[in-house]
């Protein structure tokens, strides 16, 4: 019964309800508590004790008035939040901002390069007037093949005794050079158009292999197209070559012929070869002698016509003119090197073609 | 004044999650700055007994409040929210305060009561403010928290146990008991012999009216 009588009590001080309405504050059945004596008579002091300790327990609430509270709001919450919410700085933020560090040094580059742009291009331009005055000389001594490369990646290669002029830079519109003697062209592909000045057409081109003969002791000037194409301006009318078409101008006639030719014996000179077909020995003759700087005699002229199929590889004059002979047994070759004189003078090696007595 | 607080607190608090605000949050968190803040500062002043810490404890939990966005997890019961958190924050803000200050000050028990806590009964007298205060000094001083929260503050028993950190059962418990001390005290003293419900009756809504 104690325990029964205690959970009442207990019941009773649980109840949000019941302890307002023991206070004296309002709330939701008034009535319900008003009668509940009467109901449970036999409980009626443990009632009476539990209206007696809820109001017991009446706090005085502290009296911060509404005006205090009011200013705590807008200097203290309001205030502190506004210099909490200025020190941190979100993790995006702070990328961004280191971001900006890196960027704006390479933004100040940028923009100094730009607005400086005029100024550097007339500088530049400026340099290149004073050099394109100044032309630069390739010389392939006689017996010796040079390889040149151009200002604009295009590569030469200049056979024996050629010589090359080209300007240090080449001009806006166009690339111009000047060949004497035999020279081999591989010319990288651009809009400006590349000009070889020769005693014959002048040959114009804007990105193709070709060679270019052109050896002031020939009667004619040949070209030969391997790839591309190739204009020849002949006194303002142009001929057009083909991949694989010769071209030979003869001088003294200035007349171009163009024909359908196998190109490796005009070609093979760079790779150290000599090819000949039915060529006569006064031909081979004239390339002998800029190949190996010796001058040829013809005791009997009426050698010079006798023709020839031959290939030579980098052999030397002796192993060559041994073969001349064996293919031909009536001729004779008597070759004095080269030597100097007493007084220092160079005298070129020197070959005599002769007739063999029988 | 005391009815419209019960009123914004059932209607807005009690069931309103802070996710669910949105561009007024700062309103809203004014509202219930002013409406709690006696409640929360008279809880915090029974707590650690220093006014001025109590009152910037409690802007700082708000300001906290506001700067959150809505990057956390919601909060499901503000309420127990501001009273666990101004918990924690008090009791550790009191320590560093008295690590820095004196270290040789006896610290005082928590929720002491003196017979000006409590309202004054006309018809009671003075006598009965003494004896409640000496009936809950006699208490323990989570007994006395406990009974602080509720008939003070009226939190119900779920968010009294997430505020003491205890289950619901041992807040019960706890409360009970500490009632049925108090009950046997007022008995034993004889002090109000006649003191019924009759009578309280008669007192309270007299005192309405």
């Amino acid at each position: 019964m104690q325990n029964f009588n205690q959970f009442v009590f207990n019941s009773l001080l649980g109840d949000e309800q019941f302890v307002r309405w023991a206070k004296g504050e309002p709330c939701s059945n008034p009535e319900y508590w008003a009668s509940w004596k009467t109901q449970y008579p036999d409980q009626g002091r443990e009632f009476d004790d539990a209206v007696k300790v809820a109001s017991a327990l009446s706090f005085a609430a502290p009296s911060i008035s509404d005006q205090e509270i009011a200013y705590m709001w807008q200097n203290g919450v309001l205030r502190k939040n506004q210099d909490r919410s200025r020190k941190k700085i979100a993790p995006s933020v702070l990328l961004m901002r280191i971001a900006a560090a890196f960027f704006l040094p390479l933004l100040l580059t940028t923009a100094f390069l730009y607005f400086n742009q005029a100024r550097l291009q007339k500088q530049y331009s400026a340099f290149v007037a004073g050099q394109s005055g100044k032309n630069i000389a390739v010389q392939a001594p006689i017996g010796t093949r040079t390889v040149v490369d151009l200002p604009d990646g295009s590569k030469v290669w200049l056979n024996s005794g050629s010589r090359l002029t080209y300007p240090a830079f080449f001009a806006d519109n166009q690339r111009e050079v000047r060949l004497e003697g035999e020279a081999f062209f591989d010319i990288e592909k651009e809009s400006k158009p590349f000009l070889v000045q020769n005693s014959g057409p002048t040959v114009k081109v804007y990105g193709t292999r070709f060679n270019v003969n052109d050896y002031a002791d020939e009667d004619h000037v040949v070209v030969a197209l391997e790839e591309g194409s190739v204009a020849l301006d002949l006194k303002g009318k142009e001929a057009f070559l083909h991949p694989g078409e010769v071209s030979v101008y003869h001088r003294n006639e200035h007349s171009l012929s163009i024909a359908k030719n196998d190109l490796e014996p005009l070609l093979c000179w760079k790779d150290g070869k000599l090819i000949f077909r039915n060529t006569s020995l006064d031909e081979i003759v004239r390339v002998l002698q800029r190949q190996y700087n010796v001058v040829f005699e013809f005791d009997d002229p009426s050698l010079a016509g006798y023709q020839y199929n031959a290939t030579f590889r980098n052999e030397s004059l002796e192993q060559i003119l041994q073969l001349l002979k064996v293919s031909a047994p009536q001729m004779q070759f008597e070759y004095t090197k080269a030597y100097l004189t007493k007084d220092g003078k160079q005298v070129k090696g020197k070959v005599v073609v002769k007739r063999k007595k029988i | 004044m005391r009815n419209d607080m019960r009123k914004f607190r059932e209607d807005s608090l009690a069931d309103r999650s802070i996710q669910e605000m949105d561009s007024s949050r700062t309103e809203y968190l004014g509202a219930l700055f002013r409406s709690q803040f006696n409640k929360l500062y008279h809880y915090g002043l029974k707590l650690v007994g220093h006014s001025e810490l109590v009152k910037d404890t409690i802007q700082d939990i708000f300001a906290d409040l506001l700067n959150r966005e809505n990057q956390l997890a919601p909060i499901s019961n503000i309420n127990a929210y501001l009273y666990v958190s101004l918990r924690r924050s008090l009791l550790r803000n009191v320590q560093k305060l008295r690590n820095t200050e004196n270290a040789d000050e006896q610290t005082p028990d928590g929720f002491c009561f003196s017979s000006e806590d409590f309202l004054i009964h006309q018809e009671l007298g003075s006598e009965f403010r003494q004896l409640m205060a000496n009936s809950l000094t006699k208490l323990t001083e989570r007994q006395r928290e406990v009974i602080f929260l509720r008939f003070k503050n009226e939190l119900d028993f779920d968010e009294i146990a997430s505020v003491m950190d205890m289950k619901v059962q041992s807040v019960r418990n706890l409360l009970f008991r500490a009632l049925e001390q108090i009950r046997n005290d007022l008995d034993g003293r004889k002090i109000i012999p006649s003191l019924d419900a009759e009578i309280f009756l008669k007192l309270f809504f007299a005192k309405k009216s």
